[in-house]
């Protein structure tokens, strides 16, 4: 999968191109989805060759799978910023919250090239580097929080569905600009720290 | 010290060659994979299966596209180069 493109001096890396093609590439999935995403179209729309595309990126699932990769660890090194794995629950719950929340409306088309590839099997890939990388901080962390009686342990899935997922969909009702009940909606301070304070009231013991 | 200059060759660069192809099948990257470990000279190699143009990509240091192009047609397959 890794192609070592330090071995390709014939033609250098060139930074400025490399960003138009992967900020072509985000657009153009979330635009057309997966399926109507082709390297074709890519190198038209990003002002390059077909073959220039190739010295990046040694196929398609290639591009996807480094561009995936790497919107998601951002996402995750900016998740856990300022977290310490001893850190009351309720501070690092706060924490994550605001950065998860900061990123997410500083990159919506990233996410939402993520959102895209989350159901193919391009996504295996990345789950694997995010378990690799971030598995311990955040595992130490809950099962801290578990040792001092701040949190009730609960399967993971359970955990994840209660403790994030309410952000996730508040996001989701401000990216869509409206819910269910009003035709307005947009994401604000005292929104998401209600919704947190409930949140964190479910996951005591 | 020593000033003399490594002969160029050592020097010659890793580059990527890409050719439009009709590699549309697993089956037809099965058939070609002999010929191609067998060519000296092909460093990696590997085709685009999920994109239309069926790409293939060829790492080397000192084939030229020609060379290529021949190995496929005599396997049989269309082989064109991408131009840059």
């Amino acid at each position: 999968m890794n192609i070592h493109l330090s071995l390709l001096p014939m033609r250098t890396r060139d930074t400025n191109k490399e960003n138009s093609i992967r900020k072509q590439a985000i657009e153009m999935v979330v635009k057309e989805g997966l399926d109507g995403f082709s390297m074709q179209k890519l190198a038209k729309a990003a002002g390059v060759s077909p073959a220039t595309l190739y010295i990046y990126y040694k196929d398609r699932e290639d591009l996807i799978n480094q561009i995936a990769t790497e919107i998601s660890l951002r996402l995750m090194e900016s998740s856990l910023q300022g977290i310490h794995p001893k850190m009351s629950f309720a501070d690092g719950m706060e924490i994550q919250w605001k950065n998860r929340l900061k990123f997410y409306l500083e990159n919506m088309d990233e996410m939402e090239f993520i959102e895209q590839i989350r159901y193919s099997p391009l996504y295996e890939t990345i789950r694997q580097v995010i378990r690799q990388k971030f598995g311990d901080v955040l595992g130490s962390f809950v099962m801290n929080a578990i040792n001092r009686g701040e949190m009730m342990p609960l399967p993971f899935e359970v955990y994840w569905a209660i403790a994030f997922a309410p952000l996730y969909q508040l996001i989701k009702f401000h990216s869509q600009g409206r819910s269910h009940a009003n035709d307005e909606f947009t994401i604000n301070d005292e929104m998401v720290n209600m919704t947190l304070k409930l949140v964190l009231k479910a996951l005591k013991p | 010290m020593n000033n003399i200059k490594p002969p160029s060759y050592t020097k010659k660069a890793l580059r990527v060659l890409v050719f439009k192809t009709n590699l549309v099948s697993a089956k037809d990257i099965h058939r070609i994979s002999p010929v191609m470990g067998d060519t000296p000279g092909i460093l990696r190699w590997n085709v685009d299966e999920h994109d239309i143009d069926n790409v293939l990509r060829i790492e080397t240091s000192w084939l030229l596209p020609g060379d290529i192009i021949r190995v496929l047609t005599n396997a049989g397959y269309v082989c064109e180069e991408l131009p840059d």
